[in-house]
Order: C-alpha cells, then sequence, then structure tokens
C-alpha cells in the first residue's frame, strides 16, 4: 500500500540520482602531471646556524723528523668556538693522541705515550654555498703523559710540557641541516721543547653550531 | 648538561695519568767485559715527594695500631720494573747476566757493601766466607757477536725483591733462604713477617752488568706512580736513609787495626 511519506522518499531518491548524474557529466575534466624533477631549494648559508659551535674529530698524529720514532698514533679532538662574523670565528682546540714508541735496539722502544694538544686559535672561512674552506692558526700547550723522551734526547729531562704553535687547513661541508656539518682538516704543529721538526695532525670531524 | 660533558671528558683524560709511567735512566750506559772490568754497576734512586704532615700523623697512627713500622713508601704505592737492552760489541759470543740490588725505607741491601764488610772480618778456621746473593739476578745469556738482546725485569719480579728485603732487613729472616726461594711459591725464611705487614716498595736500585766479553747494555727503571709519590719539577725531595744490611757470620770477628 502506498502512503504519502513513501512517495516523498522516492521522490527525494530520485532527484538525487539527477543532480549526481548532471554534476558528473557536467564537470571539467582535470589533468595534473609532474613532467620534470622538482628544483633543488639552494642552501641558504644565511640560514645556517652560527655563533657558538662544537666539533668532534677522529684522526692521526705523526711526528715527524727525528721524533719519528715516536710512531703515527690515532688522535681524538674537539673544538669549541664561535663564529664572530661569517668568515672569522676563535676556537679552544683540544687534541689527544696515543702513540707506539721505537727507538730501534734501546730499553726506550715498545712503550705507549700519549700526546695532549691545546690551543686557541683564529680560523679564518670562505664559505661557498654549502662548502666552507678554512685556514686555522693559534697557540697553546703540548703534554706528554710520560717523560720518556727526556731520556732519548729528544726533550729535556723530565720535561713533559711544552708550548706549542699550530697552522692548518681544512674543508667544511654543511649538510641541509640547520645545525650539522662534516669536515676533514690537516694542521702542522710545532712543540717548543721536542727538538725535531713537528708532527701532522689530520682528522675528519663532525661540527654542530647552535 | 654542557658543564657536565666537559667535566667528564677531562675526567676521561685525567684518568690516564696515574698509569703514565715516568722514566729513569742511568747517567751513562754500563760497559762490562772488558779488560778493565768484568761487571759495572750503576744506581738509580726514585725521587720521592716528601710526605705531608698529614700523610706523617696517618702514618704514625697506623704504626701504633699494627705495632711495628708502617712505610711511607709502600709496594702498592709504585710499580717498578726494569727494561734494558745489552749489545755484544765484541766479534765474539759472550755471556751476560743482571742483577738488581737496592733499598728500601729500612734496609739497604748492596752486595759490594756486604762484601767490604765480610772481608773485613777474620773467620774461623775452615769457615769459607758465605755465599752472597743478589736480590734479583737474570739467568746468564748468551749474546751471539754483534747482537742486541732486550729484556724486562717484571714488576712482580721487583715485588719479590722487596718482599725479600723487607723479611731480611727489619724481621731478621734468614737471608740466604728466603733470597733463594720464591716467596709467592714458598713461605720458607717468612715465619716472622707479620701477615698484616705494609710492604715497603724499593726506591733505590743498584743494577749490575756482568759480561764475558766486551758489552754494552742500556737500561731504564719505569716506575708507575699509582699514589702520587714521586716528586715533579723542583719539588723537595725525601731522600730516605737506611741502614746497610750486614749478614751474621757465626764466629768471625771484625779485623783489629
Amino acid at each position: 500500500m502506498t502512503t504519502p511519506q513513501s512517495i516523498s522518499i522516492t521522490h527525494m531518491a530520485l532527484a538525487a540520482l539527477v543532480v549526481g548524474t548532471f554534476i558528473c557529466v557536467w564537470s571539467p575534466m582535470v589533468q595534473a602531471q609532474i613532467t620534470e624533477e622538482p628544483v633543488a631549494p639552494l642552501p641558504d648559508p644565511g640560514k645556517f646556524a652560527h655563533g657558538l659551535f662544537v666539533d668532534a674529530g677522529l684522526g692521526a698524529f705523526v711526528p715527524l723528523g727525528k721524533a719519528d720514532s715516536v710512531r703515527p698514533g690515532v688522535a681524538f679532538g674537539a673544538s669549541v668556538g664561535y663564529d664572530l662574523i661569517r668568515f672569522v670565528a676563535v676556537q679552544l682546540h683540544g687534541v689527544g693522541s696515543t702513540h707506539h714508541t721505537d727507538f730501534g735496539p734501546a730499553p726506550q722502544s715498545g712503550q705507549l705515550l700519549q700526546i695532549y694538544q691545546a690551543t686557541a686559535e683564529l680560523k679564518l672561512s670562505v664559505p661557498i654555498r654549502q662548502v666552507s674552506i678554512y685556514a686555522f692558526g693559534g697557540a697553546g700547550f703540548a703534554f706528554l703523559s710520560t717523560n720518556i723522551l727526556g731520556t732519548t734526547g729528544l726533550t729535556k729531562p723530565g720535561e713533559t710540557t711544552s708550548l706549542l704553535f699550530a697552522g692548518g687547513i681544512g674543508v667544511d661541508y654543511h649538510i641541509l641541516s640547520r645545525h650539522f656539518s662534516f669536515g676533514m682538516q690537516t694542521a702542522f704543529t710545532k712543540m717548543q721543547e721536542l727538538k725535531t721538526t713537528g708532527g701532522i695532525l689530520s682528522s675528519l670531524y663532525v661540527r654542530y653550531a647552535f | 648538561m654542557r658543564a657536565r660533558s666537559v667535566l667528564i671528558f677531562l675526567t676521561a683524560t685525567g684518568a690516564c695519568a696515574p698509569n703514565s709511567p715516568q722514566y729513569f735512566a742511568p747517567a751513562k750506559p754500563l760497559e762490562a767485559g772488558t779488560m778493565m772490568a768484568a761487571a759495572a754497576s750503576a744506581t738509580v734512586e726514585l725521587p720521592l715527594r716528601r710526605p705531608t704532615k698529614q700523610e706523617q700523623m696517618m702514618l704514625q697512627e697506623e704504626r701504633k695500631k699494627l705495632g711495628f713500622e708502617v712505610p711511607y713508601l709502600q709496594r702498592k704505592d709504585v710499580d717498578v720494573s726494569i727494561q734494558y737492552t745489552i749489545t755484544n760489541l765484541s766479534d765474539m759470543p759472550g755471556e751476560a747476566t743482571v742483577a738488581i740490588n737496592g733499598a728500601n725505607e729500612y734496609t739497604s741491601y748492596d752486595l759490594a757493601a756486604i762484601q767490604m764488610f765480610i772481608d773485613s772480618l777474620v773467620l774461623p778456621p775452615d769457615t769459607d766466607a758465605p755465599p752472597l746473593f743478589p736480590l734479583l739476578q737474570s739467568t746468564k745469556t748468551t749474546i751471539k757477536a754483534r747482537a742486541t738482546l732486550s729484556g724486562n725485569i717484571r714488576e712482580d719480579d721487583v715485588v719479590e725483591a722487596a718482599r725479600d728485603l723487607d723479611a731480611i732487613g727489619r724481621f731478621k729472616a734468614p737471608y740466604l733462604t728466603v733470597l733463594i726461594n720464591d716467596s709467592s711459591a714458598s713461605p720458607l725464611g717468612m715465619e716472622m713477617v707479620p701477615k698484616n705487614v705494609q710492604l715497603p716498595q724499593l726506591w733505590r736500585f743498584i743494577v749490575t752488568f756482568t759480561a764475558t766479553v766486551p758489552m754494552r747494555m742500556d737500561f731504564l727503571v719505569r716506575a708507575r706512580d699509582q699514589a702520587n709519590v714521586l716528586a715533579e719539577g723542583s719539588e723537595p725531595i725525601y731522600k730516605p736513609n737506611p741502614k746497610p744490611f750486614l749478614p751474621m757470620v757465626a764466629g768471625a770477628a771484625p779485623i783489629m787495626p
């Protein structure tokens, strides 16, 4: 039996069908297609964090000249510094390296020696987008863990500290993170009390700018 | 947080220091086996810093508690070993021996001084002079012509020498029995030594090198200062004044002048 309520529902369903069909038929066709790689955003060095920074690195220290009896050793380093302006920074740099001695047929051979170097440095950088080439130099102190070099004549007897001069170059690559960069650096260091040419310190590091 | 990280780094760096050895070399290498001398000796002394008043008081208190002397330089304070190399300077093979004597705070054991003392005695008829042994002696080694040999008197060897010297010095143990026996294997002769003794470490080392052909010996005394008792730089030095060990020779009398 048909009631006025069921007639009303039927009319409403019919009307909805007609409107839906109308929309589908008369809607304009939409087409989207990626035709080329999206352009990588250019890094803006101005957006990289600068100011206070720290870095930590791992490398090797190779004594040169007469001190080559102190064999090359693994070096761990860390710095804390401050970017004064975009091109100039000051930093405190500490490096510890561990070495094995080889003085030929002498009782000083086969001993372990650690060298700790601490310097205050000025760093000049040339930033080119994400890459920064820099040079640094400074002075500080070196500490020897034992007096073994004093028994060989390489230092004065009992001497375990020395004035230290250091200078070097490096390259820093800033990833697209605001804070992190990676780099490598090589430095020449000269301990005043060590009667030898000096040493080469090379390391890879990660840097974080706050 | 940053300050804490710096503190951890500094602590880790400084933690290496107590185990960092200090090396003490003689004024010149020893040369033996020549026409002039079959043996040569050199003395190396560890530079001890003076004990503080607080340390002196602590030692006195411990002395009262134990009832016998407590040394300032104890065995546990410094680990000592001796590294050496011997070079045969001749064109013939030869034999070499290394002997170690020395002194702790209480007793000095110097074979040359002991021999002089025995020589100053009139021994009873039919009595031989007592045999003398060093605190430590390496086995006799043959070294080829122009060859070099490296060796090491280990830290535990020096401990044995320190134990023997303390026993024969402070506790009047029979010296030949003590020196012949390895006290870690056999406590023979150590009966008089208290179990809770604080063992004094040797601070003077007399290294004697004997060779049958011309040879040179270079050596280093290596000391790991565990208690910060070695003097650094111009720190005032404490130099103990030990009594010389002189063996009892039954029936012997000194030569009257």
